[in-house]
């Protein structure tokens, strides 16, 4: 006779799934900072296949775990705080260090990863352990347990954004650690004393150690933040968590930063406080009484201002404000900034606002801290200039960034800055020289798109482009460029040794007067853009303009030039023009191949014939592949919508969760039935189609309204397809039970592991195809479920 | 087991002498020729005193003792504080580049691993280097002195502000990619004199941007070791 599912242990469960959630959020962060983002997401991914695993032990050993759950429930929820508190930190140890930059230069890197991968697997293996086994033992009550999954997991979303505001996370993820401990000692009213006695025990170490050890980080000593900390007297001065990251201020009397500054200028490079987000250089303090040295005066940066005398001024993605101070330097009267870290702008205006020159409290500033594009998306005003951030970092980034989305240099982006200038405004933008050259050449390919967009017959009489030996500034200009101001970018040139690349009427030995670029190609390249369109698609690198259905901007590589790059480079090159999108080719191979293994295995003991088990496989695999792909589609498209893509995350995966959870709370009260799954695996397909068809024209007609009504039109649009997304695997773990329990496990080791897979897959297909192909694929993959929902079982049921 | 004994001893000695890095110099001399004709004078480097240098200065001495199994290799490898040794080829293409005479004074912008410093030294009269990490220019101190390089001049400073006391300088060389070039550097620099930089990340193949300095204009050429010409324009 099984016993009750108790309150007691319902309990326990929100706390573990609370814990496991807030601590994937949390690792994500102390990831980020230690290497970077996408190393984060590979980790996970394999943290995460913990489920799948836990699925195929307990597929193997079922019958001894659930003879021995009193002891295991508690245990392993113990373990898993333990793994992911003091276990964790060993990770930072000179033994374990790895480092994401040395992984294709020195072979102890990978001893070391698998090492930092398991350690990142267990405390996910041993909570979905617990997940499993009570969801196996109470598959009676499954639709109950499944809702209280899922309302942890969305406290746990939910929680992690103010706990991450308020505390380092180390300390967070002590803190979410704690939370499975706690789990654990709910799990142990049924275990006998002795063994109460043992584990209360170590719960009490784990609370000890937490404390008593010092947290160590393990940061990349290729991160910025890493070599600016071996310059003379490097001290941080100020550290602040945030869910956008960790800001710290680092001073030191080397730190210089005048970037692509002229050969020309002969003043002194001020030394000044440099932030940095994550690890990363963010940007400088910069209190600068003296307005008229700065250096971005001496810079490519200044060719707007040589060409025009802006008013009013909008400058996108400020950090630091290093483009705001020289607005106002080239006393712009009116300048909105658009800064979405709202930590960092606080900082500046209260902590900092003196070493920043009371930058952001100036009378003529005005900062809004909201992303970017969401800002174009619904402002009204007219700029006379707009000013994007300097794209690609100095000698390039090695391609770390190139799966990350950035929609202000989508041919959206563009088209609605276009239409937020007045008629003599205009749009800058600066890059680094990169090598071999790829962002230049997107840009332009990019600006030429939206002049065409626009109905711009001639575009080329609207940029103007310059470079010296180190960046290249593009500046677009809402009417074609006159005598005066192609005279005066010329001059501009001539007095601080940059060259014109494109200008009205250019003479070609203009281009090589003083910085010789001996690659003529770069100059046949970009001359071809600017008179055909699709010139760019035989270039060897991905220069076609971005985007929001595929807003990648940073993506340059090409599968099919894969052996034509392999011959200009060789293999240990190769792997740093494009790192992240490799890192997540690497993921989803490993993620592929662990998860075949947690499929297979078990069935070694189920066996390997019957007829239910591809039936149940591949319902189960297209409900994990549906619902994450859904869940990374809706992310995506209200990172814009919110303004935030930490708000984004959060609410979205809170509100799918809690939806989720009433709907398989409800689904379990009706009959469990072939024909009800039927009925709500359609209305699931019918919401998706409405996704794949109106979520975008929606999104777009509402982006301005006021929150208030976007906060409703996104749970309106999250929660409706997500309550009966909550159904189906409740229910059919349900319908399987009654033919085979042992297949429960399995079955739910499967949706875990395509859980898994799902999101890099996700990765590269929106890369590739872009977001909507995406949303196509998980129709298709709810379709299936349909298809293969009546062959789960050959009995129809009743609760 | 009596035969066994010298075996032993003499895997003993190999062993600690791989630890340790004190190898007889004259061991990786075949290296470092298979080196200097397959990945410096295959790819188009003719001038003789670079090559004589990169035969000469032994490569295995400025690495981690841990990499020493790979300083021949045609890569850079990491020397930690986020910093590598470069690449042999881009040494010896740096070298060239800035032309230099026996009679010249070199100045080196990090110093990182000594190894650019010690090339230098083989070919002119003084090579001065400044490095910011106090702990990579003690060792590479370490190593010239062990190496007998007399005429390399190491300081621990900012490398902005150049060693204006024993400047100006025929050439310098900035061994680390930098965001702008200092001012006080370029004043540094002859008339008629060349400074070359490196642009692009640690392990990727870099480009390199040489500064000419003439009747006080500057002027910049980017040259490129490997030539990227990708694009074939359609007919």
């Amino acid at each position: 006779m099984k016993q009750a599912f108790s309150l007691r242990y319902g309990i326990a469960l929100i706390l573990l799934s609370a814990s496991v959630i807030a601590s994937q959020i949390t690792l994500m962060q102390i990831l980020t900072i230690e290497q970077w983002h996408h190393f984060a997401f590979m980790v996970i991914s394999i943290a995460l296949l913990g489920f799948g695993a836990a699925g195929t032990v307990i597929s193997i050993f079922r019958k001894t775990i659930l003879k021995h759950k009193n002891i295991l429930l508690p245990l392993f929820a113990i373990v898993a705080g333990f793994c992911l508190g003091p276990v964790h930190r060993l990770t930072a140890t000179k033994l374990l260090a790895f480092d994401l930059y040395l992984l294709f230069i020195d072979s102890s890197q990978f001893w070391k990863l698998a090492a930092n991968l398991i350690i990142y697997f267990l405390p996910f293996f041993f909570a979905a352990l617990i997940i499993g086994i009570l969801f196996t033992e109470y598959v009676a009550d499954i639709g109950k347990l499944y809702f209280m999954n899922l309302i942890g997991s969305g406290i746990g979303a939910l929680l992690a954004l103010p706990v991450l505001n308020s505390m380092f996370p180390w300390e967070a993820k002590s803190l979410f650690a704690f939370f499975a401990v706690v789990s654990g000692l709910f799990f142990m009213k049924k275990a006998k004393p002795v063994y109460a006695s043992l584990i209360s025990l170590l719960a009490l170490s784990f609370v000890i150690i937490s404390w008593a050890l010092p947290y160590k980080l393990n940061i990349s000593q290729y991160k910025s933040l890493s070599k600016s900390l071996h310059l003379p007297d490097a001290a941080i001065i100020y550290e602040k968590p945030d869910v956008f990251g960790l800001t710290q201020v680092l001073t030191s009397p080397a730190l210089r930063y005048a970037p692509g500054i002229s050969l020309s200028f002969d003043g002194d490079v001020p030394v000044l406080p440099a932030v940095f987000i994550n690890g990363d250089f963010t940007g400088v303090l910069n209190n600068n009484k003296d307005r008229n040295s700065h250096p971005a005066n001496y810079s490519t940066f200044a060719l707007p201002y040589s060409i025009c005398k802006p008013d009013s001024v909008l400058v996108l993605n400020a950090g630091t404000g290093y483009f705001v101070d020289q607005a106002l330097q080239n006393e712009a009267y009116k300048i909105d900034v658009a800064e979405p870290n709202k930590a960092l702008v606080e900082m500046m205006q209260t902590v900092f606002s003196e070493e920043s020159g009371m930058l952001y409290n100036h009378e003529n500033v005005c900062v809004h801290t909201i992303d970017s594009r969401t800002f174009i998306s619904s402002t009204k005003q007219k700029y006379d200039l707009i000013i994007l951030p300097v794209l690609d970092a100095f000698g390039g980034v090695s391609g770390l960034y190139a799966m990350q989305e950035n929609y202000i240099l989508t041919i959206e982006g563009f088209n609605q800055m276009w239409n937020a200038l007045s008629p003599d405004g205009c749009i800058t933008v600066s890059s680094w020289l990169d090598y071999p050259v790829r962002t230049p050449l997107k840009i332009c390919t990019t600006l030429i798109q939206m002049l065409k967009d626009n109905n711009i017959s001639d575009p080329k009489q609207h940029i103007a482009m310059i470079k010296s030996w180190s960046t290249t500034t593009f500046v677009v200009t809402k009417s074609p460029l006159n005598e005066q101001q192609i005279n005066a970018a010329r001059l501009f040139c001539d007095s601080l040794y940059f060259d014109p690349v494109l200008l009205p009427g250019i003479n070609y030995d203009e281009r090589n007067k003083y910085n010789t670029f001996n690659d003529p190609a770069f100059f046949s390249l970009i001359d071809s853009i600017t008179t055909d369109s699709k010139a760019y698609r035989q270039y060897e690198f991905f220069i076609e303009p971005s985007t929001d259905n595929c807003p990648y901007f940073n993506h340059f590589f090409r599968l099919k030039t894969l052996p034509v790059l392999r011959n200009l480079y060789n293999n240990q090159t190769l792997p740093f023009l494009e790192l992240g999108y490799l890192i997540v080719i690497v993921s989803l191979l490993q993620v592929t191949l662990l998860s075949l293994l947690f499929i297979l295995l078990p069935l070694f003991k189920l066996k390997f014939s019957g007829k239910r088990k591809m039936p149940v496989l591949i319902y189960f695999a297209s409900l994990g592949l549906g619902y994450m792909f859904i869940e990374i589609i809706l992310i995506q498209r209200f990172i814009i919508y919110f303004g935030s893509p930490v708000i984004s995350v959060s609410w979205v995966i809170a509100a799918m969760m809690v939806s989720s959870g009433a709907g398989s709370y409800f689904g379990g009260k009706f009959e469990a039935s072939k024909n009800n799954l039927l009925y709500v695996l359609m209305i699931i397909l019918f919401c998706c189609s409405a996704i794949l068809i109106g979520l975008n024209p929606l999104i777009n007609a509402s982006t301005g309204l006021p929150t208030s009504y976007k906060i409703i039109i996104a749970l309106i649009v999250i929660a409706l397809p997500s309550f009966f997304m909550g159904i189906p695997f409740p229910v059919a773990l349900k319908i399987i039970s009654k033919d085979n329990e042992a297949l429960i496990p399995w079955a739910w080791g499967i949706n875990g592991c395509f859980s898994v897979i799902a999101s890099p897959l996700a990765a590269l297909l929106a890369v590739e195809a872009g977001y909507t192909k995406v949303m196509a694929i998980a129709t298709v993959a709810y379709f299936l479920a349909l298809l293969f929902s009546g062959k789960l079982s050959a009995r129809q049921l009743t609760p | 087991m009596k035969t066994q004994i010298p075996a032993i001893l003499l895997l003993i000695v190999l062993f600690t002498n791989n630890i340790s890095g004190q190898i007889n110099p004259e061991a990786y001399r075949t290296e470092r020729e298979r080196m200097v004709k397959e990945q410096i004078a295959n790819r188009g480097i003719k001038h003789k005193p670079t090559l004589e240098a990169m035969r000469n200065v032994p490569r295995h001495q400025f690495v981690p003792a841990s990499q020493i199994s790979n300083a021949y290799r045609d890569g850079p490898l990491p020397i930690g504080y986020g910093q590598t040794i470069s690449q042999p080829y881009i040494v010896a293409y740096m070298t060239e580049a800035i032309d230099p005479k026996p009679h010249h004074k070199v100045l080196e912008i990090g110093t990182g691993s000594g190894y650019q410093a010690a090339i230098l030294s083989q070919i002119v009269d003084k090579t001065y280097t400044i490095e910011i990490v106090p702990e990579l220019a003690e060792s590479s101190s370490k190593i010239f002195k062990k190496l007998d390089y007399k005429n390399i001049f190491v300081k621990t400073a900012d490398g902005y502000y150049g060693w204006e006391e024993v400047g100006p300088f025929d050439a310098i060389i900035v061994t680390a990619a930098t965001e702008f070039i200092p001012p006080p550097l370029l004043a540094q620099l002859k008339e008629g004199g060349k400074m070359i930089i490196p642009v692009g990340s640690p392990f990727m193949v870099q480009q390199l941007t040489l500064v000419e300095k003439s009747k006080n204009k500057i002027s910049t050429k980017s040259v490129m070791p490997v030539r990227f010409v990708p694009f074939t324009r359609s007919k």
